[in-house]
């Protein structure tokens, strides 16, 4: 059964982000490293991905989509004459090596292309040109097949969240819970994985990921696309917490998922930067979702923004970024439609303050702040929903008439982020700010979820673990609030002491995981980054 | 399998579910008044009390069964069901209520608030004795949010010709200003620490 949905999946995937990632996955899985990948840079020569095996051979692969009759062939034969005639033009690799190029295709090839290609070889090998190899649908087939092993659903119920993922509607939103909850259903969490299964476990995953994701990119749902990636990528760390010290083998394939996550997010930074009212679809319908739309991705834009100054490499349009955020910064163009929408408003923050705006940044964490303190205050009927509520929940609930909340919920009293924002505002010694604004604080008590072990912090829902709610202290010192907020300790998640560029789509990903321990940690580092 | 309506019977049973919630509520008048936070993960949950101390509970499920016999006539079990359904959610408010003043009583007691009468006929001045004790809040106009009485309905009968001579009785009405005013002021004080010093 699985094998005729991976057929379905490969013979409806395009090349270019289509196959490619789950192709990268497969090779990387091989234990090839992958040096380069077209989509990520200018190189390209006829080489779309080139790769090194474990015996050093470097391989250079162009990928095509379709079956390859002689008229296509024709069309691309200039390419193929590159791929292999021309070097290598890369850092890592020694110019004048020699490399095994490959035609890669999810479809066939008729036979006179076959025999032109045989005709060719000779030519090739004859001025000491490597043969061009073939890797055709059904290697692919195999080569996808093999890869999944036993990681794939197995039980009836894991095939059904399986199938009912990979067709959904790919213009929604990616159901994330549902997405854990696949990923965790052949995950081995819990269980002890042995070292030799690792790279395999990463790659299966990533590319049974890919099988669902590659339906919402083609529809260029970008926020879906980038969304899955980052639970694949966070699941992924769940798996290598105990893996610390092999991290060469499970990198590769974390890396091309991280890069896959990046480049939806580039996507949607395009889209975003070229429709200035964020207007999707019909507007006569589309109108009341701006505000909330506006507010998930400025919170991604700025995000981007911020990821590609801790990963060291300053996002070329960073400035068009922050401009596009600065221009609707201001909360009453935004939505704040419960705590789920923190980390957006972190994010926002987080880039206007990296440009110097201090002021700005921390009028918008007060102004947060103040919405979760007199939302939540003693005498409202129900609150603030907690970062467990995503937006279409409640969007949905109202369009039925329902209420989105269970019995007699509430979340008066408590808030999940308003710590978070205190600290930040805290940090850059705004005292007055939140003296003013400290009476109606006073009575929202902190809360936070603490998994009983620290590396389920990744999961989407733990089973163990307390949910605290804490009081403040009545006064309050603002010594101990900023001794307390500028506390630099790295907490012990590969996410922090590792990657802590992932930091901020974790948030923007699973909002109800922005603890004030992890947001103090980023933005701390972002601290440090920009007064470096 | 007989043809079966399953979808929609999932849903008329979540509203039925909230139905016997609002019917349990409606038996217990004080734990229905409480609001409820739904926590979608974890085995326990800890808060602080006001005065400093972390509690840690563990979740604990409460359950009340109910059998009927599975082939009565339809109109049969129409009738049994009801019957049956009232008598639950009858005990489950019970329970609901006793676990209630179960932990009122352990709150009490550990924080030194419980008050014995010893067996002496109830009197006003014993609850303003025990307002005395507490910390009662006020609302924003100022009026106190004074907390719930609850007295056994055999009680009730006793007391009640008596309200209107103890609301009358100036001596206790000076007394209650009293303790009013002296909650209001320490109500005040208490507020005038949510405040950020230093």
């Amino acid at each position: 059964m699985i094998e005729r949905l991976i057929e379905n999946w490969l013979d409806n995937a395009n090349e270019r982000g289509g196959y490619e990632e789950a192709f990268c996955q497969a090779l990387a899985a091989r234990g090839y490293q992958i040096v380069h990948r077209s989509s990520h840079g200018q190189l390209e020569q006829g080489k779309d991905v080139i790769a090194i095996s474990q015996n050093g051979e470097i391989c250079a692969y162009q990928l095509k989509a379709g079956n390859l009759n002689q008229h296509r062939w024709r069309g691309i034969s200039g390419e193929i004459n590159d791929l292999v005639e021309s070097a290598i033009l890369h850092p890592n690799i020694h110019p004048g090596s020699r490399f095994k190029p490959y035609l890669v295709s999810n479809g066939e090839i008729t036979d006179p292309v076959r025999m032109d290609i045989i005709a060719k070889n000779l030519a090739w090998v004859a001025r000491d040109r490597e043969p061009l190899q073939l890797i055709l649908r059904g290697d692919l087939l195999k080569w996808f097949v093999d890869l999944q092993g036993r990681f794939l659903p197995t039980t009836p119920v894991d095939f059904q969240r399986f199938l009912t993922l990979y067709l959904a509607d790919k213009r929604d939103f990616l159901d994330k819970s549902a997405f854990c909850e696949f990923l965790e259903s052949f995950l081995p969490i819990d269980a002890s994985t042995p070292r030799a299964e690792i790279r395999r476990i990463f790659s299966a995953t990533a590319v049974l990921a890919n099988y669902i994701l590659s339906g919402h990119r083609s529809a260029g749902n970008h926020l879906a696309v980038a969304e899955g990636w980052t639970i694949v990528i966070v699941y992924l760390l769940r798996l290598a917490e105990p893996f610390r010290a092999y991290r060469r083998i499970w990198e590769p394939a974390l890396r091309l998922c991280i890069s896959a996550m990046e480049d939806a997010l580039q996507l949607l930074a395009d889209e975003a930067l070229s429709n200035k009212h964020l207007i999707e679809g019909d507007p006569s319908i589309d109108l009341p979702f701006i505000p909330t739309r506006r507010t998930i991705v400025l919170g991604r834009l700025a995000g981007l923004a911020i990821y590609r100054r801790i990963v060291g490499k300053q996002h070329p349009q960073e400035f068009e970024l922050f401009g596009r955020v600065l221009d609707d910064f201001d909360p009453r163009q935004l939505h704040f439609w419960g705590e789920g929408a923190s980390p957006c408003f972190l994010s926002m923050a987080l880039i206007v303050w990296c440009y110097g705006l201090e002021g700005r940044a921390c009028r918008m964490a007060g102004s947060v702040i103040k919405t979760i303190s007199q939302g939540n205050s003693r005498g409202e009927p129900a609150g603030l929903a907690d970062a467990y509520f995503e937006p279409q929940d409640l969007f949905q609930a109202q369009a039925a008439g329902e209420i989105p909340f269970g019995y007699r919920q509430s979340f008066v009293g408590r808030s999940q982020s308003i710590r978070t924002f205190i600290e930040f505002v805290t940090r850059r010694g705004r005292k007055r700010l939140l003296e003013q604004l400290w009476y109606e604080i006073s009575d929202v008590d902190p809360t936070e979820f603490v998994p009983t072990s620290a590396a389920d912090a990744y999961r989407w829902r733990c089973r163990k673990g307390d949910s605290q709610a804490r009081k403040w202290p009545r006064p309050q010192s603002w010594a101990a609030l900023l001794q307390q907020s500028t506390q630099r300790s790295t907490p012990p998640l590969l996410l922090c002491t590792h990657f802590p560029e992932l930091l901020i789509p974790f948030f923007l990903t699973f909002p109800h995981r922005m603890t004030p321990e992890l947001s103090r940690f980023l933005d701390i580092r972002i601290m440090d980054l920009v007064q470096s | 399998m007989l043809p079966d309506f399953f979808s929609l019977k999932q849903k008329l049973s979540q509203r039925f579910m909230r139905q016997l919630r609002e019917e349990i509520d409606r038996h217990a008048p004080l734990s229905g008044q409480m609001k409820t936070y739904v926590m979608p993960e974890g085995d326990s949950f800890s808060f602080q009390t006001v005065d400093g101390e972390i509690e840690k509970q563990e979740f604990k499920a409460m359950f009340q069964r109910i059998e009927v016999p599975a082939d009565l006539p339809p109109e049969d079990m129409r009738v049994k069901l009801r019957e049956k359904f009232g008598e639950m959610t009858e005990k489950v408010a019970h329970r609901l209520e006793a676990a209630l003043f179960d932990k009122v009583r352990e709150a009490t007691d550990k924080t030194g608030l419980a008050f014995n009468a010893r067996g002496k006929p109830f009197h006003p001045s014993m609850m303003l004795d025990m307002l005395e004790k507490m910390d009662v809040d006020f609302d924003r106009l100022g009026n106190p949010l004074l907390p719930t009485m609850v007295v056994h309905p055999d009680m009730m009968r006793a007391i009640a010709p008596r309200i209107a001579e103890w609301e009358s009785d100036p001596e206790l009405q000076k007394r209650r200003s009293a303790v009013i005013a002296k909650k209001r002021e320490e109500w005040l004080d208490r507020e005038a620490h949510r405040k950020l010093v230093g």
